[in-house]
C-alpha cells in the first residue's frame, strides 16, 4: 500500500508550489511529483501592451526580483530600437542591479532559506522563520541586518 | 482584548501575486518587530512552513487579522480565500491585486484557453508533444491534482466579504506601518478600527494633489510616449507634456514617487475616492484636456495613445466594471 | 441568435435639444422602436463614461447618447466634451470586446423629432443585427482542455 506525503504549499520562496512524494512499502521514496498550481498569464497579456511598459508590467512578475525582470524588459526594449545606452546609463544600471543583488540574497538568507539552516530542519515551525532567527541571534544583530533591506526601497 | 493572556493571531497569504507584497510588509523593518510582539503569526507562506492543513484545522474565527494579497485565478484561490474568510475576524484585500485585480487582472483580455496555449508555445518554449496542464493527471502511484484555472480572475471581493481595502502595487511600506501601528493601538484599546469597507493605509485625494510639479490649464494637441519626449522637464505637469498619466484618477498616498522621478503614474494605487469606474474616471480626465472639437482632429490626438484600454484599466480591469473582454466567459456561460 | 430578440437601449438625452426633440416625436405621434429607455440629463457633457459602463454591464444592449448639435449646447461647449469622451470611450469598448457601433452619439435639436425618431429606430436595428450582449457573470471554467483546443495560437 503506497503511502502518500504531500507538501502544500511549499513555502519561503516566491511562487506556488506542492509536492506528492509517494513510499513505497519498505518505506522509500518510489516517486516524488512537483506541481505548479499557478498560472496568471503574463506570456499572453504583455502582446498588445506599449514596448515601454514592459519595464513596468513585467517586473509583476515577481516582487522579490522585480529588478531583474525590468532589467530584461529594458534590454529588449534596447534590442527592439537597436540602441546602445550612453555609458552612464549603463552604469545606473549596473548600481541598480547591484543593488538589488545584495538586497536580494540579503532577503533570500534572513527570510526565505537561511533559516532552515540557522535554527535547523526539524525546529519548529512557529521558530524556524526570520523572526525565529531574530530571537536567536538577538535584536542588536538583526536590527543591523535589517537596514541592508532599506537599500533597494527607492 | 487579550485572549487567555495570548497573542492575537496574524496570517499573511498570496493568491494570484508577486510576493511584492509580502517583501513590502518586510521592508516595513523594524516595524516587523512590532508585529512579532504583538501577533502571532500562524500562516505566511513566504516567510514560514505553516501548510494548508494547519490552517483547515484552525477555530474558525481564531485569526484576528488577515492580509491577503492577490486575485482569484483558479479553484485553489477561492478555496483559501473562503477558508481564510472563515477563520479570521478581519480580512483585508491588501494590495492591488486582491482590491482591483492588478496586472495579472490584463488576463482577462483574452480567453484563458489562449492564455494557457499562448504560455505553453512560446518562441523559447519547445512542446514538440503539447503538454498542457491538466487538473486530474494518472500516474502509476495514484492521481495527482492541480487547481482548476476560472474563466476570468478575480478580486477578493467578488469572492468573500471583505472588511477593509489597501490599495497599491505594492502599498507602500511607510503606509503598511501606519496601519500596523493602528491594529496593535486597536489591540491595546487606545483606538478604534474605521467604520467596515474603509479604504486604509491610502489618501483621500488623488495623486495629483500629492504631486511637486507645476500644473497650469492643460490642452493637449497630441498624446506622446514618454520615450518621444524624453527628456522629461522635471518642473511640468508629465500629462501638460503630453504623455498620458494615470494622476487624476489614482488614489493618494504613495507621495507620488513615479511622478517624483520622472515617470508618469501608471495608476496602481487604484481608484481615487468616490470613484465607482477607474477606466471612465481616466477617460473623462484625458478627454477633458484635448484641445480639438472636430472629430476628425479628436481622433488623430487620440491616435497618441497605442493601447486606450490598457492605459485606462491596466491595475484596475478586473475591478472595473465590465471586469473582463467579452472573449474571457466562454460561450458556454453567456 | 435567439428568435424574436428584443434589443434594450438605454439613451440618455440632454433636456434642451434632444430630450425635447423626442417630446416632439412623442407629441407629434411619430412612430419609433419603443426600445430604448430615456434618461435625461441637463446636457450632454453630464454624460460620465460611468453611465455607459453601468448600462452595458447591467443588461443593455446599447447606448444612445444624444445632445445638441455642435454650436449649439445650452451651455456652450459642453457637447464637445460629451464628444471627446464618446470617442475614447469607444476605443476602450473596443478593447474589451465590445463592437462600438453598441454606442452611439446622435446630435439633435429640439425641432428634428423625427430625426430623433428615425436615428433611434436605426439604432434599434443595428443593435438587432448585433445581438444581445448578455454581459456575462464570472465562473469556474468546466472544460479547460476544450477552451485550449477551441483557442488560437498567438505569438509570444
Amino acid at each position: 500500500m503506497t503511502q502518500r506525503i504531500s507538501i502544500d504549499p511549499i513555502t519561503r520562496l516566491e511562487g506556488h508550489g506542492k509536492i506528492e512524494i509517494f513510499l513505497d512499502d519498505q518505506g522509500n521514496v518510489a516517486n516524488t511529483y512537483f506541481q505548479i498550481p499557478e498560472l496568471r498569464g503574463f506570456e499572453r497579456f504583455v502582446v498588445g501592451r506599449p514596448i515601454e511598459e514592459m519595464a513596468l508590467i513585467t517586473n509583476r512578475i515577481c516582487g522579490v526580483c522585480p529588478e531583474a525582470h525590468n532589467m530584461a524588459a529594458s534590454k529588449a526594449a534596447d534590442a527592439a530600437y537597436k540602441v546602445d545606452p550612453p555609458r552612464t546609463g549603463k552604469m545606473l544600471r549596473e548600481l541598480l542591479y547591484s543593488a538589488f543583488y545584495c538586497a536580494d540574497h540579503t532577503t533570500h538568507f534572513y527570510a526565505l532559506g537561511g533559516p532552515d539552516f540557522v535554527m535547523g530542519p526539524d525546529a519548529p515551525v512557529a521558530e524556524r522563520n526570520i523572526l525565529g532567527v531574530i530571537h536567536k541571534v538577538g535584536l542588536e544583530i538583526g536590527s543591523k541586518v535589517i537596514p541592508v533591506l532599506r537599500s533597494r526601497v527607492g | 482584548m487579550t485572549v487567555n493572556g495570548n497573542k492575537r493571531k496574524f496570517a499573511m497569504y498570496w493568491a494570484a501575486s508577486c510576493g511584492g507584497c509580502e517583501i513590502a510588509v518586510l521592508n516595513t523593518h523594524e516595524k516587523i518587530l512590532d508585529v512579532d510582539a504583538n501577533f502571532e503569526v500562524v500562516f505566511w507562506p513566504v516567510a514560514m512552513d505553516a501548510k494548508y492543513k494547519d490552517v483547515e484545522a484552525m477555530e474558525d474565527g481564531s485569526i484576528l487579522l488577515t492580509l491577503f494579497n492577490g486575485g482569484i485565478r483558479n479553484d485553489e484561490n477561492e478555496h483559501i480565500a473562503k477558508l481564510l474568510r472563515r477563520k479570521s475576524k478581519i480580512i483585508v484585500a491588501f494590495g492591488s491585486c486582491a482590491s482591483e485585480g492588478c496586472i495579472p487582472g490584463l488576463a482577462n483580455l483574452s480567453p484563458v484557453g489562449e492564455i494557457v496555449s499562448t504560455a505553453f508555445h512560446t518562441l523559447t518554449t519547445d512542446n514538440p508533444n503539447e503538454i498542457y496542464p491538466r487538473s486530474t493527471f494518472d500516474v502509476p502511484e495514484g492521481e495527482l491534482h492541480i487547481p482548476t484555472l476560472s474563466s476570468v480572475l478575480r478580486p477578493l471581493d467578488q469572492v468573500v466579504d471583505v472588511d477593509y481595502h489597501m490599495p497599491g502595487c505594492p502599498p507602500e511600506s511607510h503606509q503598511i506601518a501606519a496601519v500596523i501601528e493602528l491594529v496593535i493601538k486597536v489591540i491595546h484599546g487606545e483606538a478604534e478600527l474605521p467604520p467596515k469597507g474603509t479604504v486604509i493605509g491610502a489618501g483621500n485625494s488623488t495623486v495629483c494633489d500629492e504631486c511637486p510639479r507645476a500644473r497650469n490649464v492643460k490642452s493637449i494637441k497630441a498624446f506622446k510616449r514618454i520615450q518621444d519626449i524624453a527628456p522629461v522637464d522635471p518642473t511640468l505637469c508629465i500629462l501638460e507634456q503630453g504623455v498620458p498619466c494615470n494622476g487624476p484618477a489614482t488614489r493618494s498616498g504613495c507621495n507620488a514617487r513615479c511622478p517624483q522621478v520622472g515617470a508618469q503614474c501608471i495608476g496602481c494605487y487604484g481608484p481615487a475616492a468616490g470613484v465607482m469606474d477607474y477606466g471612465a474616471r481616466l477617460i473623462t480626465a484625458f478627454s477633458s484636456v484635448i484641445d480639438a472639437n472636430e472629430p476628425d482632429e479628436i481622433e488623430k490626438i487620440l491616435d497618441g495613445i497605442p493601447d486606450p484600454t490598457g492605459q485606462v484599466y491596466r491595475f484596475n480591469l478586473a475591478g472595473s466594471l465590465l471586469k473582463a473582454n467579452r472573449s474571457a466567459w466562454s460561450k458556454e456561460q453567456v | 441568435m435567439p428568435e424574436n430578440f428584443e434589443p434594450t437601449i438605454i439613451g440618455f438625452t440632454c433636456n434642451w435639444c434632444s430630450y425635447r426633440a423626442a417630446d416632439l416625436a412623442g407629441t407629434a405621434r411619430m412612430k419609433y422602436a419603443p426600445n430604448v429607455r430615456l434618461i435625461r440629463m441637463m446636457c450632454s457633457g453630464r454624460l460620465d463614461p460611468t453611465f455607459v459602463l453601468r448600462a452595458l454591464s447591467g443588461g443593455a444592449d446599447g447606448v444612445m447618447i444624444t445632445g445638441c448639435h455642435p454650436g449649439e449646447c445650452h451651455y456652450m461647449e459642453q457637447n464637445y466634451k460629451a464628444l471627446r469622451r464618446f470617442l475614447l470611450l469607444r476605443r476602450v469598448l473596443k478593447g474589451m470586446g465590445i463592437e462600438p457601433e453598441r454606442v452611439k452619439l446622435v446630435w439633435a435639436s429640439a425641432a428634428e423629432g423625427a430625426r430623433f425618431a428615425s436615428e433611434t429606430t436605426l439604432f434599434v436595428e443595428e443593435i438587432r443585427r448585433l445581438g444581445p450582449l448578455n454581459w456575462g457573470r464570472p465562473a469556474a471554467l468546466e472544460n479547460l482542455q476544450e477552451a485550449i483546443s477551441k483557442s488560437e495560437e498567438v505569438p509570444a
